[in-house]
């Protein structure tokens, strides 16, 4: 009887303790490379093509690997839309996320979501197209909130494509910080 | 030899009470309904399964869901680990497809079985042609879904038949609600509430394809009452072209 009993009492606090204490998901945390000064936070992002592209549907999209989204809906209300999914990396390369980007092609605005599990999401929409020095289009747009830790964060950020050995980059630069809506 | 078997015989019930304590778990307050009116400002969206029913669903395989396409490689970069992400065509209460949404969510940190906390944080980006986009921040507890639907199927055969539906989402405001933040055409500088129901008539842990039996639902409401949507030029239930 001692026995069962204490094999009880194991089996109780184990378990209990297990279900109390596992947790099943714990993310990497991968410090935010962002630097802080005095009117928000900087950070830059990146997507490396074609390799960080997992998804991309649509219309208007000059590219073999594009599929079209009446594979899928039926109707040409939605014929405008493209869509993408990507990997989303921190300026030293790491993986850190997800990004997904829709774009309706009557408007030509892009809008953005980078999204970081267990850090939070960032939503850009694209405003327009600048020209640098050098003659390069910019996309520009505002970051209008977040998710988690970046929650009723706000701010700019610019899109630049620059080409490598490695293929093609998008790169934000992102400048955000908390304010009251 | 007999000692043994006796102690283990007490550990397998202590176990068997701790799991019953789990499935009737007096700290579980169950499915909450959010408490969101609909009326004329309210925009209702419709979605099918991610699995069956969705144009793309990548997830890491964490919790041995399929993906569509089947062949698709599961996510796999450690801090992609518990993520989803799925795209969908969004329908209008007649069905029609009017808008397209991208939903990332993750497991959340916190989720714990103790406390019957299932809980994702995610992320809607919703582009409709002609009106515009908004992104939406919710988090949702998935405890009642895993209770009466996945686990049932994972014990069983892989396969679940019932009838559940419940409303999913728990913030981040709170009272429940999450929160809609307007991007651009007519939701650019609004904000708003929403929530999230899912609706299974049907579940399995095998296949990809075949019509969709689980269905979500997004009820938004944008707040501002300065820029009403005009119901005569309701971009969402125009009727098709």
């Amino acid at each position: 009887m001692r026995l069962l009993i204490a094999g009880l009492l194991v089996g109780l606090l184990g378990g209990g303790a297990a279900a109390a204490l596992i947790r099943p998901i714990s993310h990497d945390y991968i410090a935010s490379l962002s630097r802080v000064g005095e009117g928000g936070r900087a950070e830059a992002f990146q997507i490396v093509l074609p390799d960080d592209r997992l998804l991309n549907v649509g219309a208007g999209v000059p590219a073999e690997a594009v599929v079209p989204l009446g594979r899928y809906i039926e109707g040409a209300r939605l014929a405008t839309i493209r869509a993408g999914v990507f990997q989303l990396r921190d300026a030293r390369d790491r993986v850190v996320g997800l990004a997904s980007l829709l774009t309706d092609l009557n408007t030509a605005r892009d809008e953005w979501v980078l999204y970081m599990p267990s850090r939070g999401a960032l939503f850009l929409t694209q405003t327009g197209v600048q020209a640098n020095e050098a003659g390069q289009r910019i996309g520009v747009g505002r970051v209008v909130g977040g998710t988690e830790t970046l929650s009723g964060q706000r701010g700019t950020y610019e899109l630049r494509t620059v080409s490598d050995d490695n293929g093609v980059r998008l790169r934000f630069d992102t400048s955000i910080k908390a304010e009251q809506q | 030899m007999k000692n043994l078997l006796v102690f283990l015989l007490g550990v397998v019930i202590g176990l068997a009470i701790v799991w019953a304590v789990i499935w009737y778990n007096p700290l579980d307050r169950g499915a909450i309904d959010v408490p969101i009116d609909v009326d004329e400002r309210t925009l209702v969206l419709e979605y099918d399964s991610p699995i069956s029913g969705s144009i793309y669903y990548v997830n890491s395989g964490l919790e041995k869901l399929p993906r569509n396409p089947a062949s698709q490689d599961a996510l796999f970069f450690p801090s992609q680990r518990g993520a989803h992400v799925s795209v969908h065509a969004l329908k209008n209460r007649r069905g029609e497809p009017v808008a397209l949404g991208i939903k990332h969510f993750a497991l959340a940190e916190d989720t714990a079985l103790l406390p019957a906390r299932a809980h994702v944080n995610g992320a809607w980006q919703i582009l409709i042609p002609g009106a515009g986009g908004f992104f939406i921040e919710s988090q949702e507890n998935y405890w009642p879904f895993l209770r009466a639907v996945l686990l049932p199927a994972a014990f069983g055969n892989g396969n679940w038949q019932g009838r559940y539906e419940s409303d999913s989402t728990i913030g981040p405001t709170g009272t429940f609600e999450a929160v809609m933040v307007g991007a651009s055409g007519l939701f650019a500088g609004r904000t708003g509430l929403a929530k999230e129901t899912l609706a299974v008539t049907e579940f399995s842990l095998h296949a990809v394809g075949g019509p969709p039996t689980a269905f979500g639902t997004l009820t938004v409401v944008p707040e501002d009452p300065q820029v009403e949507v005009d119901p005569a030029d309701d971009p969402i239930n125009l009727p098709s072209e």
